[in-house]
């Protein structure tokens, strides 16, 4: 039976076998180049099998807790990670998200929060899981752009913008679209769509940076070489953006103002 | 422009020291309405007359709109830092920080970028029409018609908070300032359930009320609409001294309910149309990306 008695087992096997499409991914030959897809696909497989299994046994979505959100951003950091690397061939990319996701892996392992509790009232509605899921899988995509920019910076090229712009098309259209979601949820359940809560002061501030960059990467062209004081605040856009994404799913939870958060039940 | 919008923002701080966060009331209908029609209307014989002058060029720039908000940004990381006590008599609650979205400073941000939207899309539509601006008009006018919405609507919105006991009804209700009012209508509790958990913990509850002698049922996350823009939530709930259950419920007016949402999907609907038709620019070369690594 799945639970988190045997979360380790299926944590190490997909860390494993992430850490192998990862290697691989270095290596040229398209047979390792399958074997790499492969092996990035099996994990994310297995985790989303626990994940899958998770649900079934607390009978509710495991989105409540900060340890139930850290599973599904491991998994679809995972995935944006396989997606990039077929679509743009990065082989670190594997390497980086492997890395990500294994992060939030070891917390979930060395801070276990198996609180198994029912949901409460106001989570019981049908925008939870969209809502969440939603901004989970957003985030995973700003975790890519967030390395596409410490990439650019460190190998002080432009060249990375191109599919970090595309990223934060996608990101944004997601995050709009968790963000949105939460407001006809808390339209329906608090009474009005937005209400300064810190946690959606936060999402509004992480939302108005990709909105900047986004302004700011409109007419640009990246046919130079090197890398342009433009070209660095951009990146540097991305970084500030992924950290308030940060603050913004749990770093809100250890402000003083977290007290007076209406999100404080997912603590 | 960084100028110009830092004597802005000072101008602000300087107006929250002395006069303190906004009564939102003020704004209420049909002020909000007039303020609103009559600068669209300035701004659009701005965009007549003086669309080549260098002001207003930057007034409607994309530059400016990164300006205003990196500015909102920041207002809001302190906001979102500060606990929020309208009460506080500190150096933040003098500044506003404390009740950040009524401040001064913040609500000039919000109207800043609210001016600098709408001379964005009636720039835009002036000058390549609204057939070639689809996407960009969706989205723009979107968070613009949101950013009203919410605007006008913090004026327009009430909350009025009663408690209904078994058996007793009542017609009246108390705003968050404790003001008492009275209702248009009659609220009367027949029935309250609480759903345990396995654990023993609530995990559900709802009332049966009546409203006006029509039988409702009304649970969170289940309001009951009595209006076009009113609805009434089952907020909480406490014990009695007798030991049943007396719910807490609220009525809530929001006149700008159905242009807020509007704002928000049309915005929505353009995010992803630009996610999905984006062209390809600089399509990458994976063989050449590789020599990078």
């Amino acid at each position: 039976m799945i639970g988190w008695n045997n979360f380790i087992v299926f944590a190490m096997l997909s860390i494993v076998l992430w850490a192998t499409g990862a290697i691989t991914a270095f290596v040229n030959g398209k047979n390792l180049r399958n074997i790499s897809i492969a092996a990035t696909t099996t994990g994310i497989a297995v985790f989303a099998c626990f994940i899958a299994g998770l649900w079934v046994i607390l009978q509710r979505p495991p989105l409540r807790t900060m340890g139930e959100t850290r599973l599904w951003y491991s998994l679809f950091m995972a995935v944006s990670g396989l997606i990039v690397y077929l679509r743009y061939g990065y082989r670190w990319i594997l390497s980086f998200s492997a890395l990500l996701a294994t992060v939030f892996i070891i917390i979930n392992l060395c801070k276990p929060e198996i609180h198994d509790q029912t949901l409460m009232p106001a989570l019981q509605s049908v925008w939870f899981v969209p809502h969440v899921t939603v901004y989970m899988f957003s985030y995973s995509i700003f975790g890519c752009a967030f390395m596409f920019a410490l990439k650019g910076l460190i190998s002080k090229s432009c060249k990375y913008l191109t599919a970090a712009d595309n990223l934060v098309y996608i990101g944004f259209a997601f995050l709009s679209l968790g963000m949105i979601s939460g407001c006809i949820w808390a339209k329906q359940a608090w009474g009005s769509y937005w209400s300064w809560d810190p946690k959606e002061t936060w999402a509004a501030a992480t939302w108005a940076v990709y909105a900047i960059y986004i302004h700011k990467r409109r007419k640009a062209n990246d046919l130079h070489d090197g890398l342009l004081p433009a070209d660095r605040q951009c990146y540097i856009w991305l970084i500030i953006g992924f950290i308030l994404l940060q603050m913004c799913w749990y770093g809100v939870n250890l402000l003083p103002s977290a007290s007076q958060s209406l999100h404080s039940y997912i603590n | 422009m960084i100028v110009a919008l830092a004597i802005y923002i000072i101008t602000a701080i300087i107006l929250q020291l002395w006069l303190g966060c906004i009564e939102v009331s003020i704004f209420a209908f049909p002020v909000n309405i007039a303020i609103a029609i009559a600068t669209i209307m300035a701004l659009w014989v701005a965009e007549k007359e003086y669309s080549s002058t260098k002001w207003h060029k930057q007034l409607r720039s994309a530059t400016t709109s990164c300006l205003i908000l990196t500015a909102i940004i920041i207002w809001c990381i302190i906001g979102g830092c500060i606990s929020q006590d309208a009460s506080s008599n500190g150096m933040a609650g003098a500044l506003g920080l404390t009740s950040f979205p009524t401040s001064i400073p913040f609500v000039a941000l919000l109207a800043a970028l609210l001016v600098n939207l709408s001379m964005t899309i009636i720039r835009r539509i002036c000058k390549h029409g609204l057939s070639k601006s689809k996407t960009f008009v969706l989205t723009h006018f979107g968070i613009w018609l949101a950013l009203l919405s919410g605007f006008a609507g913090a004026a327009d919105t009430y909350k009025l908070r009663t408690i209904l006991e078994p058996d007793s009804e009542t017609t009246k209700a108390i705003d968050n300032k404790g003001h008492e009012y009275s209702l248009p209508f009659t609220l009367k509790m027949r029935d309250f359930n609480i759903v345990a958990d396995r654990n023993g913990a609530p995990a559900q509850y709802s009332a049966t009320i009546d409203i006006n002698n029509n039988q409702h049922s009304i649970s969170v996350n289940s309001p009951v609409r009595i209006g076009l823009d009113e609805k009434i939530y089952l907020v909480s709930y406490g014990n009695t001294d007798n030991g049943s259950y007396y719910a807490v419920l609220e009525d809530v007016h929001q006149p700008w309910d159905i242009p807020l949402l509007i704002g928000i999907v049309a915005m929505l609907c353009g995010t992803f149309i630009y996610a999905a038709t984006r062209s390809k620019r600089g399509s990458v070369d994976k063989q050449k990306m590789h020599q990078i690594i």
